[in-house]
């Protein structure tokens, strides 16, 4: 059965998905401690004064644009790397980028708790960094996508267990780390945003350009190294283009989990392979399901918050038991 | 004498500090179908990779239409050298998709098709006899099928030098002769030469110009099939005597060592 999505169909998923957001970035301004009717919303806006406009140009809105470039740039990345390394189940962790920022934030806020303004800057420093360190170690060896999961592997136990001796040797930092590594829009603000959508709109932008190199290295190294492509340019461009997003994503909203190892099975099954729609697509779906969760946090246990990053490991554990399943169903049916 | 299309030089290839071949030298002619034979691990597909610049040699040099093969850039050389590995991935992609992947090397930055490319991409696939199978997924495909797209492919690359490792490997009888026949095809309509590793020795007899028989780290010969056949080296390496049942149209072994 051919499983082609043709334009029309993507076109209109495409549209779908810009409205299901839409309505819900209308949602999520509107639901909260202090619920506002969509009337009021638009009177506080029209005014631009008031509790009402406080409340949602500088809580809701910042909430607002941080869950949607969390969810798209953590989804996107997820889509490169899947397909840069051919394994459905690769996410950014797998280059080191939860394992980098989680050290350089737990180590800035050890060594400078008051410079708080610092903590973004050292996630995404920290995601890139080990990135890049992954790649070169594992160029040494030649860089094929084994030697690179491995590395990544051994670069992130490293990491994690640094992270570890750091908050046994600064307790005072535990609650702060603990938020950081479920993962929170709780807080966030324009300074931090707008650093990172200046990383995250661009590197997807770059990443749909570069779909066509990406679905010729789904084909294989030699095959694609036989048709013309650069393999291992392609593959750094694409990785680094991936920890850039994860890692602008991770600074302002923490480690949220599962985002990018999920998401990218969602958008294959809703718009059919080519990387270009699959990381558009990702981007999509990833904004709003890291929308969606964020708001119902928000909401469920009001006025306590639960955050995105709890509610996303709530659904995507099982929603991931639940892919593993299929397709064993599928190949045992085969 | 036709011209060498791929010239061989002293070319030394291996892994890790270890020769696989050593100080090799051989002409690929322009338009010949050349068969690569040898026993297991002699390095029949270190040979082939390093003439798709899969590996880098360890000494010597290749050759391409009389200029080095480092002179290249990438896609210069993939309009001119095709590869069609042993070892694929199952990409989750039509047959029509894959096949304008090898389009590649023909389109710019935006990757957009032009009328030709798209009509290369039909030829290949209704040379291959994947009519109809356009939109199906490979994975959805029988491995011979798979074998005829992976072809197709390369058919649009529109190569003069095709390289296949082992492309009948795994298909039964009628597939492979069938697999044989298509290559002899384009060999004949294209005018591509044909660079292939087999392990069947009775094919490669029936089906080359001429036999590369690897050994020893080195070529123990390079010739016609009956040249090689009265020459004793195939029976010498690979411990078996061939009896020629039909003028070179068949041939049947029998174990000697």
């Amino acid at each position: 059965m051919p499983n082609n999505r043709g334009n029309k169909h993507t076109g209109c998923m495409y549209m779908l998905l810009i409205l299901a957001l839409m309505a819900m970035c209308i949602v999520s301004l509107s639901v909260g401690a202090a619920a506002m009717p969509i009337k009021s919303i638009f009177e506080a806006v029209s005014r631009r004064e008031g509790t009402n406009w406080s409340i949602i140009a500088y809580i809701r809105v910042p909430r607002m644009i941080g869950s949607l470039l969390a969810g798209a740039g953590l989804a996107a990345s997820g889509c490169i790397i899947q397909s840069v390394m051919n394994n459905p189940m690769a996410g950014p962790g797998i280059i080191g980028v939860n394992a980098g920022a989680g050290f350089a934030t737990l180590a800035c806020m050890a060594l400078f708790p008051h410079v708080s303004a610092l903590l973004p800057s050292a996630a995404f420093m920290g995601a890139v960094c080990c990135t890049l360190f992954i790649y070169a170690v594992a160029g040494i060896m030649g860089a094929s996508k084994m030697k690179l999961i491995l590395v990544g592997v051994a670069v992130s136990s490293m990491l994690s267990a640094a992270s570890s001796l750091i908050k046994e040797l600064f307790p005072d930092i535990i609650t702060a780390a603990n938020t950081f590594s479920v993962g929170s829009l709780s807080g966030v603000n324009y300074d931090v945003l707008i650093p990172a959508a200046l990383y995250i709109l661009p590197c997807i932008a770059l990443s749909v350009l570069l779909g066509r190199n990406m679905d010729v290295l789904s084909l294989g190294e030699e095959t694609a190294n036989s048709i013309g492509l650069n393999v291992q340019a392609t593959r750094f461009a694409l990785l680094v283009t991936a920890a850039m997003l994860a890692g602008a994503a991770v600074s302002f909203a923490g480690l949220i989990g599962f985002v990018g190892l999920i998401v990218p099975h969602m958008a294959k099954a809703v718009f059919g392979s080519g990387a270009r729609r699959a990381v558009l697509g990702s981007a999509l779906i990833g904004a709003l399901l890291v929308l969606v969760c964020d708001t119902l946090g928000r909401v469920l246990f009001s006025p306590y918050e639960l955050s995105a990053g709890i509610l996303i490991s709530l659904i995507g554990g099982p929603y991931f038991l639940y892919m593993l399943m299929k397709n064993s169903r599928g190949k045992a049916n085969a | 004498m036709p011209e060498s299309i791929i010239s061989i030089r002293d070319l030394t290839l291996g892994y890790y500090g270890s020769s696989v071949l050593e100080s090799i030298s051989l002409d690929i002619r322009a338009g010949e179908k050349l068969c690569i034979v040898g026993l297991n691990g002699s390095g029949k597909s270190t040979l082939i990779k390093a003439l798709d610049r899969c590996i880098k040699p360890t000494g010597g040099g290749l050759y391409l239409k009389q200029k080095e093969y480092a002179r290249y850039s990438k896609k210069e050389f993939a309009r001119l050298v095709s590869y069609v590995p042993q070892l694929r991935p199952t990409p989750s992609i039509s047959v029509k998709a894959l096949v304008e992947h090898g389009r590649y090397p023909y389109v710019g930055f935006g990757r957009k098709l032009s009328a030709r490319d798209r009509s290369m991409v039909e030829e290949a696939i209704a040379f291959t006899g994947l009519g109809g199978c356009e939109n199906r997924l490979i994975e959805t495909l029988s491995g011979g099928e798979r074998q005829r797209a992976y072809l197709a492919m390369a058919i649009a690359q529109d190569t003069e030098v095709m390289l296949l490792d082992e492309p009948a490997s795994s298909m039964d009888i009628s597939s492979r002769l069938s697999m044989l026949e298509l290559l002899s095809s384009i060999n004949s309509k294209k005018g591509a030469a044909i660079v292939m590793i087999m392990h069947e020795l009775a094919d490669a007899l029936t089906f080359a110009d001429r036999i590369c028989l690897i050994h020893n780290k080195g070529i123990s010969a390079c010739r016609k099939p009956d040249e090689l056949l009265s020459s004793g080296l195939l029976e010498d390496v690979f411990g078996v005597k061939i009896h020629d049942v039909d003028n070179g149209r068949a041939y049947w072994f029998e174990r000697i060592r």
